[in-house]
């Protein structure tokens, strides 16, 4: 658990002023989901997401999507070897516990669905044989949500595939002043200890996926969910799918909070980056935010 | 809705089961054969429903019906009477279920269920078998409920929790139709329950008759006394006098009297006749009784009453008796007297009346009587002390088995050689030797005693109470009451029946289950008395609740002034308003929070009281912290009052409630 704060307070060194940013990151990847992370170029994502990486004792690899990247650069391809006179597979990026997917919306749709079938799937299948992924598997996808020329928006189905939406956002004043000095960033990411090592990842993710979820937390998760659907102003509202990552989210949070036992709170924390982008609004004034307050605690 | 769908399995069971239970409470009405083919049609219908029996073929079904009704004819005389035609609905019931297949069918049988629940009231009202007949009816219920339920799974007790619910929403309005519905006489009528069979005093006393009642412990009266209680000993209450006899057995002939030039009009008044030859002395009891049915006219009173119950009599002998033979419960109050009325003189016709006895047999008696008579110097008090003393002192016995004295001579066989004898042995052989003698005596049959109840004021009593005393006129005096059973046991006379017994004899030896038995046990006696409380407020208030106490009760409510426009407004009223009532609360049924969110729900009242409301969708933790960074005082009890709550509401750990309460009062 300890180790947990020690990763964010690190995290924290490097990206200054995003605390609650960190925390969601670090909470979805308890949760073994996926992350979106959707700002505009130069606020720190990648970086983020280097110094995760780093900080959890991950194997990271990075891909550059582009509109003619085909699915095989990322699973990998079967060469022949004249050596051994044999066929051998040269595993894609997509091979590494942590991936970096930049600017996603930039590959085809073709690619885009070859690597969101390996993060449901948790495994690729080259020449008909299935690979398995490596353990822990973490996809971190970023997307520019300005210019969107010669970019492939994700649909609502595969949006789905991530557990979580972020938006980083500027900085604060302060934070940003840091920034510039110098004293954040990733000129710090050298001196970053690596905290976690996979297998210890893993047993988090465990541990925090034994969190109780008693009768009256789940009804109010219902209640939110049921909510989605009746208020009218999304198109569809919540899947159970949904409902399921949401709980998710919500026991890595708890168990982030140190707890076994999930709460309201836990629920709120993750619900806007879990929710947000899978209910599409009718119209822009509503947010997923005024969901929360208006939905009651108790029945 | 109602199809001819197969009935389940679960709603013929229930069927089956109310069956049985219905039978239960009219099984001494109804012939045993029906009965029995009653628990035939049960045994059959489940065998059915295990899959090991066949449908009863055409032929069956019809004997059946020819077998219960030839025994319904065989049993009853006069064949209509309410007793065969109820014996024909349990008949109709059985074989209904045993050839029910569709929930039409089963419908059916439901309402003869209810019907015969009802019927079952016509034989008995007591307490109890009212408790047990809201069983059957619940059981009635669940069945029909049973009947259109789409699951065969629903779990025995949550079924009869169902329907006790609904019979439970049923009650206001059945109190309000009891209290204001006008009691209106029925449309037709079938002879009512046949008494004949009941055990109780007669008009005709043998010897040994009393004896039988002493084995019994059924109620007879109550009576509840409105100030003083007569002690022990002068509890003698009246109910038949006995003037006749014929060597064996003691009648009562008061309506042969016309004949001896009485017009039954001034032997019999409505009012008691305080002056003329025949005088009364007011006493000073005013008590009211409430008697079970004997299907005999006969009410019982402590002697000469200064006031005649509605609709009854009261004869010159210092007997009530009621118009009607009462066969149903009554109730009646009276001013009493103690039985010290006097007439100046008698009428000859009525000495010769008392002093008549056979003309032969009893010799020895006769010259026993004469000899006394002569030694006390013709003195009838004189006389009858002597008389008692003789049963005092010489080897007389009370027993409850006396002997048979069966042949000619009863009072000699029983006065020299038996010498041992129950209360009417004494009393018949006293009077036979009075009246040998010449005086004018008579036997009074009633009860004796009873169980005096403090805290309500009221006597109890029950047929082992039952006595037989004997009277004597004495010129100038009037009717003396001498009772011979006090010289030889006066243990009966002040402590009752069981006191007097020997220990070798058993006390109500043929109710091994009566709680009366064990009245030495603390516990038992207690739930016994209670019990009978409430048993005697049931029927004052509720069985007694008939058109009279029910009029007089509403005019009183109401006024008198259009009193049935009042009553029939005050039903239509009164029946909106439960239904008004029982819909609302229907529409607006506010679900009753689990103990955890009642106690928060006290929390955040607290907290409202200080000023702290939570926000829109503002969980728990987040209102507590909130609350304790803006007050420092609450902090450390809210934080940990939160903490604790949200690890039973969420964590569900089941921590103490008590716990939590505590945590809860320390702001």
């Amino acid at each position: 658990m300890s180790e947990v704060n020690q990763c964010i307070h690190a995290l924290n060194t490097i990206i200054r002023g995003k605390d609650l940013e960190i925390r969601l990151a670090v909470c979805c990847l308890l949760a073994r989901g996926h992350l979106l992370i959707e700002d505009l170029p130069g606020m720190g994502k990648t970086t983020l997401v280097h110094a995760l990486a780093r900080v959890m004792g991950l194997g990271y690899q990075r891909v550059q999507f582009t509109s003619d990247l085909l699915p095989a650069d990322i699973t990998g391809v079967t060469v022949f070897d004249k050596n051994t006179a044999n066929f051998t597979f040269q595993p894609g990026p997509v091979f590494s516990q942590l991936l970096l997917a930049d600017e996603i919306n930039r590959a085809s749709p073709r690619t885009q669905s070859a690597l969101l079938e390996a993060m449901e799937e948790r495994q690729v299948s080259v020449d008909g044989q299935p690979q398995s992924l490596p353990e822990p598997f973490f996809v971190v996808a970023t997307q520019n949500p300005v210019y969107q020329e010669g970019t492939f928006l994700l649909p609502e189905s595969q949006l789905d595939r991530f557990l979580m939406r972020l938006e980083l956002g500027y900085p604060d004043p302060e934070s940003e002043k840091a920034i510039l000095k110098g004293e954040a960033g990733r000129v710090e990411m050298d001196a970053l200890p690596a905290i976690f090592n996979a297998d210890q990842l893993i047993k988090a993710q465990n541990e925090s996926a034994r969190g109780h979820v008693g009768e009256m937390l789940l009804d109010y998760v219902m209640r939110l969910i049921s909510r989605t659907r009746e208020v009218g102003y999304f198109n569809v509202g919540l899947s159970p799918r949904a409902g399921l990552a949401l709980i998710a989210a919500a026991k890595a949070w708890a168990w982030m909070e140190g707890r076994d036992y999930v709460i309201p709170e836990d629920v709120q924390a993750v619900f806007v980056p879990v929710a947000d982008h899978r209910l599409k609004a009718k119209e822009k004034s509503q947010s997923v935010r005024e969901l929360l307050t208006g939905t009651r605690i108790m029945g | 809705m109602l199809s001819d769908a197969q009935v389940s399995r679960i709603s013929t069971l229930w069927l089956i089961a109310a069956l049985l239970s219905v039978l239960f409470p009219i099984w001494k009405q109804v012939p045993l054969l029906i009965i029995l083919t009653g628990c035939l049609s049960a045994g059959w219908r489940i065998a059915i429903l295990q899959g090991r029996g066949h449908w009863p073929p055409f032929l069956l079904r019809l004997g059946l019906i020819l077998i219960a009704l030839v025994s319904v004819v065989v049993s009853f005389r006069p064949l209509i009477s309410l007793e065969s035609s109820v014996s024909i609905l349990a008949a109709g019931y059985a074989f209904k279920l045993l050839e029910m297949r569709s929930q039409r069918d089963a419908l059916v049988v439901v309402y003869i269920g209810y019907f015969l629940v009802a019927t079952a009231v016509l034989f008995s009202q007591t307490l109890l078998q009212t408790l047990y007949l809201m069983f059957c009816l619940v059981m009635l219920i669940a069945a029909q409920q049973g009947l259109f339920r789409e699951m065969d799974t629903t779990p025995v007790v949550s079924s009869i929790r169902f329907a006790g619910l609904l019979a439970f929403q049923a009650a206001p309005l059945t109190i309000l139709l009891f209290i204001l519905v006008p009691r209106m006489g029925p449309l037709w009528s079938v002879p009512l329950p046949d008494n004949s069979g009941r055990v109780g005093l007669t008009d005709a006393m043998t010897p040994g008759d009393i004896a039988r009642l002493s084995r019994s412990d059924e109620l007879v009266f109550r009576a509840r006394f409105a100030a003083d209680v007569p002690p022990a000993q002068q509890r003698y209450w009246r109910a038949v006098v006995l003037d006749q006899f014929d060597g064996k057995t003691w009648k009562q002939t008061d309506k042969l009297f016309s004949v001896a030039a009485m017009s039954q009009k001034n032997w019999v008044s409505k009012q008691p006749v305080t002056e003329g030859w025949w005088k009364n002395r007011l006493g000073s009891y005013q008590y009211e009784v409430m008697m079970e049915p004997t299907g005999k006219p006969w009410m019982y009173s402590l002697g000469a009453v200064g006031t005649v119950a509605e609709k009854s009599y009261f004869y010159r002998t210092m007997r009530l008796a009621s118009e009607q033979p009462v066969d149903s419960r009554l109730l009646y109050s009276l001013d009493g007297m103690l039985p010290r009325a006097r007439s100046v003189s008698m009428p000859g016709w009525l000495v010769e009346l008392n002093t008549r006895i056979p003309v032969v047999g009893n010799d020895r008696s006769r010259q026993y009587a004469l000899r006394l008579f002569n030694q006390a110097g013709e003195d009838p008090v004189k006389m009858a002390g002597r008389l008692l003393s003789l049963f005092r002192q010489d080897d007389f016995y009370y027993t409850l088995s006396p002997p048979l004295y069966d042949q000619s001579s009863t009072i000699d066989q029983f006065l020299f050689e038996g010498r041992r004898g129950f209360c009417a042995h004494y009393a018949g052989a006293f009077v036979y030797l009075m009246r040998a003698a010449g005086v004018p005596a008579r036997v009074i049959g009633g009860y004796q005693g009873g169980e005096f109840k403090e805290d309500e004021n009221l006597i109890q009593v029950r047929q082992f109470d039952a006595h037989a005393w004997a009277e004597i006129w004495v010129a100038g005096q009037g009717w003396l009451r001498f009772d011979p059973t006090a010289a030889v046991s006066p243990q009966r006379i002040a402590s009752g029946l069981e006191a007097a017994i020997g220990p070798a004899e058993t006390f109500l030896p043929d109710s091994p289950l009566s709680l009366y038995r064990y009245r030495q046990s603390g516990i038992i006696n207690r739930v016994r008395l209670v019990f009978e409380k409430a048993e005697y407020q049931w029927q004052r208030s509720v069985v007694n609740f008939k058109q009279d106490q029910q009029e007089a009760f509403l005019r009183s409510l109401l006024g008198d002034k259009d009193f049935y426009w009042r009553q029939a407004t005050a039903l239509a009223l009164g029946v909106s308003l439960i239904l008004a009532v029982l819909s609302l609360t229907l529409l607006y049924r506010r679900q009753s929070l689990p103990p955890l969110q009642k106690l928060y729900a006290r929390f955040l009242k607290k907290m409202a009281r200080k000023g702290f409301v939570p926000r829109d969708g503002e969980a728990e933790l987040s209102f507590a912290r909130r609350i304790s960074k803006s007050d420092d005082t609450l902090a450390e009890p809210v934080m940990s009052f939160c903490e604790a709550y949200i690890q039973a509401a969420y964590g569900e750990n089941g921590s103490e409630m008590h716990e939590l309460k505590r945590l809860l009062t320390r702001f």
